[in-house]
């Protein structure tokens, strides 16, 4: 029995029924909900798309629900990554605008509603589709600016974050959680030891979106429209934001261009630092990388162990166990010079 | 003993076969699904064709770092402790090349086309 895809019709109802019970009780009686779409986006997310019909205005909406709560989840809360929403959507950056959140009183639980924002995410298509031609030209320097406007935001309001084990030691974090999942994986243990040895010494502060990798954004032909998946947010050091979009495991086929699979790192890094005032230290964005395989590498831990223990099995989360070798081996050739 | 025909081979190519064949009849989240399935019905057929060299020179690199009769998964095991400890930090080169070639085994079978070149054809010399 699977989340998505065979989706009981009762299951299907009852959803349906919980949203219009959550929008009345917002908008008034008169308001209601029409064209329903279950999608089947996000592994331990429920997605649905929905129109808020009130009189004659309509507005295309999408409903956020986490389904699986894995053990030690590496992800915020719905209600925490809603008040990130909230936070930096009057910021003026490119998020959809965070609607209303879910409580007590609701049918659903741990779910919020955001605005839904026309375009494409997925990668392959962005990066080889010629109709996205132009916002591939754009992607680098909107990226950096991206970035670089959140990391210049007063990280003050996102205290709330402070306690998120990633905002504290994101390293031994996620060390800790690849012992808890299990496997043996001397070549991770190898690159944390060289991470250990070579720690950055920069102390600069931000509220990090903590996912910011190709397939997390959302595009249309003219360029980036919104950046979606904040449940990873967390503070910490601004390099972590931009080695995770160039790591190799992100590049989708285009390894020659280590932004996202996109381009080069000069027009982004320049964009970054005349966004936030604040140049790229190259080697300390290498440092992230170095970390970001082993971060990538303990969400296929993470999905590989939900596998074995029967949390939820499937074909795909039993290759995620396998897929750690590839991720092990890019870790490696990165760390002797051989990738870049 | 001896089995009939067909071999074990042979019988994985024929479930591959039907799951490849239906495919093209699945949407969205089965469809992945069975994409998945035949690659990893590739892994294990890789994974039974293996000749042994890799899982030796595994075994001869955990004997240099840990003394005979370090082997598998505790051999491993021990390894990533020797290494979080700090004490085989002076070998860290050494250590570079030999979980290199040890990762190479592990991707010769997971999905050999994802090797660089330099490690395509070569087996390692023992």
């Amino acid at each position: 029995m699977t989340e998505q895809g065979t989706t009981s019709t009762a299951l299907r109802e009852s959803i349906t029924a919980g949203l219009r019970q959550a929008v009345k009780r917002r908008f008034g009686a008169a308001a209601d909900i029409d064209a329903v779409e279950f999608t089947s986006l996000g592994g331990s997310n429920r997605t649905v798309l929905f129109d808020l019909v009130d009189g004659t205005a309509r507005r295309r909406l999408v409903f956020r629900q986490e389904t699986i709560i894995p053990a030690n989840s590496p992800f915020l809360d719905p209600a925490r990554q809603f008040r990130v929403l909230s936070l930096l959507y009057p910021e003026g950056l490119p998020l959809p605008e965070p609607i209303f959140e879910f409580d007590d009183e609701d049918s659903l639980a741990r779910a919020y509603v955001v605005a839904f924002v026309e375009g494409e995410t997925v990668p392959r298509r962005l990066l080889d589709a010629p109709r996205y031609e132009r916002a591939r030209q754009r992607f680098c320097a909107q990226a950096g600016e991206f970035l670089g406007r959140l990391h210049a935001l007063d990280p003050a309001p996102a205290a709330f974050l402070a306690e998120v084990p990633d905002s504290i030691d994101p390293l031994a974090t996620t060390m800790a959680r690849i012992d808890r999942w299990g496997g043996v994986h001397p070549a991770l243990e190898l690159a944390a030891r060289w991470l250990e040895r070579h720690r950055p010494t920069s102390t600069r502060r931000c509220l990090l979106h903590g996912d910011f990798r190709t397939g997390n954004m959302l595009l249309d032909e003219e360029g980036m429209r919104a950046v979606l998946d904040w449940e990873c947010a967390h503070l910490g050091a601004p390099a972590e934001d931009l080695g995770w979009l160039c790591l190799r495991s992100f590049r989708f086929g285009h390894v020659d261009r280590p932004v996202g699979g996109f381009g080069p790192r000069e027009p982004f890094y320049a964009a970054y630092a005349s966004a936030s005032g604040h140049p790229v230290d190259p080697e300390e964005v290498r440092w992230w990388e170095i970390f970001g395989f082993i971060r990538w590498a303990h969400y296929n831990v993470m999905q590989a162990y939900g596998h074995q223990t029967g949390a939820r099995r499937s074909a795909a989360f039993a290759a995620c166990g396998r897929n750690i070798a590839l991720i092990e081996y890019e870790l490696l050739m990165t760390l002797a010079g051989h990738y870049h | 003993m001896t089995q009939d025909a067909p071999s074990i081979d042979e019988l994985l190519v024929t479930v591959r076969e039907f799951v490849q064949e239906i495919t093209p009849q699945l949407d969205g989240r089965d469809r992945y699904h069975a994409q998945c399935a035949v690659y990893l019905l590739d892994i294990v057929r890789r994974e039974l064709g293996a000749d042994g060299t890799d899982a030796t020179a595994e075994q001869a690199m955990l004997a240099r770092y840990l003394g005979d009769g370090a082997a598998g998964a505790a051999g491993l095991a021990a390894l990533a402790a020797e290494i979080r400890s700090g004490r085989l930090d002076a070998r860290s080169d050494e250590l570079l090349a030999d979980l290199t070639r040890q990762v190479v085994g592990k991707v010769r079978i997971t999905r050999p086309d994802q090797l660089h070149p330099m490690h395509r054809e070569s087996r390692p010399a023992e």
